[in-house]
């Protein structure tokens, strides 16, 4: 399926965090969306997701789901959103139950959203046993339940440390490589984005607008190799330069109204 | 020379010494026996206060003459008496005050109109001791058992509200965000995520309505009750039975112990998750 943001406006009272931003993602297409902090990025995609109403603009999806899709556009967060009270296998099972599944299917369902994230054999377990990896794992597997056509993942690696960061950015490619889901990725690391996106929806901050798109023309598999380095650290140069300004503003802007 | 002098002054390396530790403290352990001790100790003081006759036993009896009291109480069954008079009417007047309290705390803490009308009122009514009702409520409920639990639930009612909608608000809105994104119905929303997310603080608003609910119901029964551990109290303390009396307040203190026993070990089970 297809995702199409158009002239996404939104204000908080005086503020304007986002204006005039179109962004589209093809099938089966990653767009990551950077900006410094502030710029508006995780408000555009709760927007996408139809979790918060923008002041204008619309959001359109186009084409037809799986036939198992349960829920055809689905959230990663970045905080992971598990709930506490409920085991691995349970938080999983939270986001099944409300349809109307067989119990075989359901279990199918979990077993193999368990499987694919490596949770089978903590599936007793509750989230505060669990390290941030693999609370964010629990997300993906959430996510991986309802077989979704669209990935929202908002900085979903921005509360691990470095190296479960790479861990889990190798499992969400793993994931793509899969069934090719659309994937919309945002992110402050533009490393990251360098990694995962076919393209790169640059934001600037205060208000939020797009401020360039980049396509990324190495493939995904070429871009750890070592005759692309130059290519790789030329594109990171520029998305950095980019950012670079806004994100010492942003460092040095209070961040509450006293 | 005088470059050597200067490092002579600052100290140079040759002053070597061990670091002083400046950590510790803060951090309280525990102590079983002392507590253990300090009991024994009062009752303890309490034997020998009395045993000297320095206080008359019609002021402060013997520890075992109230133990005394207390046993001939539960063989001639005046305890079960009192007491199951007294349970009953904590039972209803704890169990209705805190369903109503639940549902209107869910209810302040899900929707604006709810909130808008009913949170001026109760923080208006919460503070009003409610054993200043009971004499209304005797008018409109007459003196029976109707006025009592109907006090006891209103002293329960209002902490319940608070503590539940208080919780209702912790329950983290990226959390219902999260539902909301999954299509979660409503209601699955209300019982799975808001419920036992607010469990937390109505489980703290049990204990503060337990202790409301002990008070008002001790205070109502000795303005007008036949049985009852209030209406056995002033009763003795009217014959100047202290021994009897101390017995009963043994067993006031000993029902809010256990009660408050019931909540921790519902809290350790219910929230095996924090």
């Amino acid at each position: 399926m297809e995702i199409a943001l158009s002239n996404i406006t939104h204000r908080f009272g005086d503020l304007t965090a986002l204006e005039n931003v179109s962004l589209h993602a093809h099938e089966g297409e990653i767009v990551a969306i950077i900006g410094p902090s502030g710029c508006g990025k995780s408000t555009l995609l709760s927007i996408a997701g139809g979790i918060l109403k923008p002041t204008s603009g619309e959001v359109v999806l186009r084409g037809v789901p799986a036939a198992d899709t349960l829920n055809e556009i689905t959230f990663i967060f970045q905080d992971f959103s598990l709930l506490p009270w409920l085991n691995v296998r349970d938080n999983v099972a939270f986001v099944l139950k409300h349809h109307a599944l067989g119990a075989a299917e359901m279990q199918r369902r979990i077993a193999d959203a368990l499987e694919r994230t490596n949770l089978s054999e903590f599936a007793k377990a509750l989230p505060k046993q669990l390290s941030g990896g693999m609370r964010q794992r629990v997300g993906i597997a959430r996510a991986l339940a309802v077989r979704p056509a669209i990935f929202l993942m908002d900085e979903p690696l921005s509360a691990l440390d470095a190296q479960t960061r790479e861990l889990l950015l190798d499992d969400i490619l793993a994931l793509w490589q899969r069934d090719h889901p659309t994937i919309l990725y945002v992110t402050h690391n533009f490393q990251e984005a360098i990694r995962i996106a076919d393209r790169v929806c640059v934001l600037s901050r205060r208000p939020g607008r797009v401020r360039e798109i980049i396509d990324i023309p190495i493939s995904r598999a070429e871009r750890g190799a070592a005759d692309h380095q130059v290519e790789v650290a030329a594109l990171g140069e520029r998305l950095w330069s980019l950012i670079k300004e806004e994100a010492i503003v942003a460092d040095r802007e209070l961040v509450a109204h006293v | 020379m005088s470059d050597s002098t200067a490092a002579m002054n600052r100290g140079g390396a040759a002053r070597e010494r061990k670091l002083v530790f400046r950590g510790g403290g803060f951090a309280i352990e525990q102590r079983t026996w002392i507590s253990v001790l300090a009991f024994v100790a009062l009752i303890a003081l309490w034997q020998l206060v009395t045993a000297t006759g320095l206080v008359s036993p019609i002021f402060l009896p013997s520890p075992m003459r109230v133990l005394r009291a207390l046993w001939d109480l539960a063989v001639s069954g005046d305890l079960w008496r009192h007491m199951s008079a007294s349970l009953v009417r904590i039972g209803y007047g704890w169990l209705i005050g805190t369903v109503f309290g639940i549902a209107l705390g869910l209810m302040v803490g899900l929707f604006t109109v709810a909130r808008a009308a009913g949170l001026p009122l109760v923080e208006a009514i919460y503070p009003i001791p409610k054993i200043a009702l009971l004499p209304l409520l005797i008018l409109w409920l007459g003196i029976g058992e109707g006025s009592k639990v109907a006090t006891i639930a209103l002293s329960v009612f209002f902490p319940t509200a608070i503590a539940t909608f208080g919780g209702v608000d912790s329950v983290p809105r990226n959390l219902i965000r999260m539902a909301q994104s999954f299509n979660v119905p409503l209601r699955r929303i209300v019982s799975q995520v808001l419920i036992p997310g607010a469990l937390p603080g109505i489980l703290t608003g049990f204990r503060i309505s337990i202790a409301a609910a002990l008070l008002v119901l001790v205070a109502a029964e000795m303005i007008g009750a036949q049985y009852g551990i209030g209406a056995f109290l002033i009763l003795t303390g009217n014959m100047m039975q202290t021994d009897r009396l101390m017995a009963g307040v043994v067993v006031v203190s000993l029902l809010g112990l256990a009660m408050s026993r019931i909540v921790s070990t519902v809290e350790r089970r219910l929230l095996r998750w924090r």
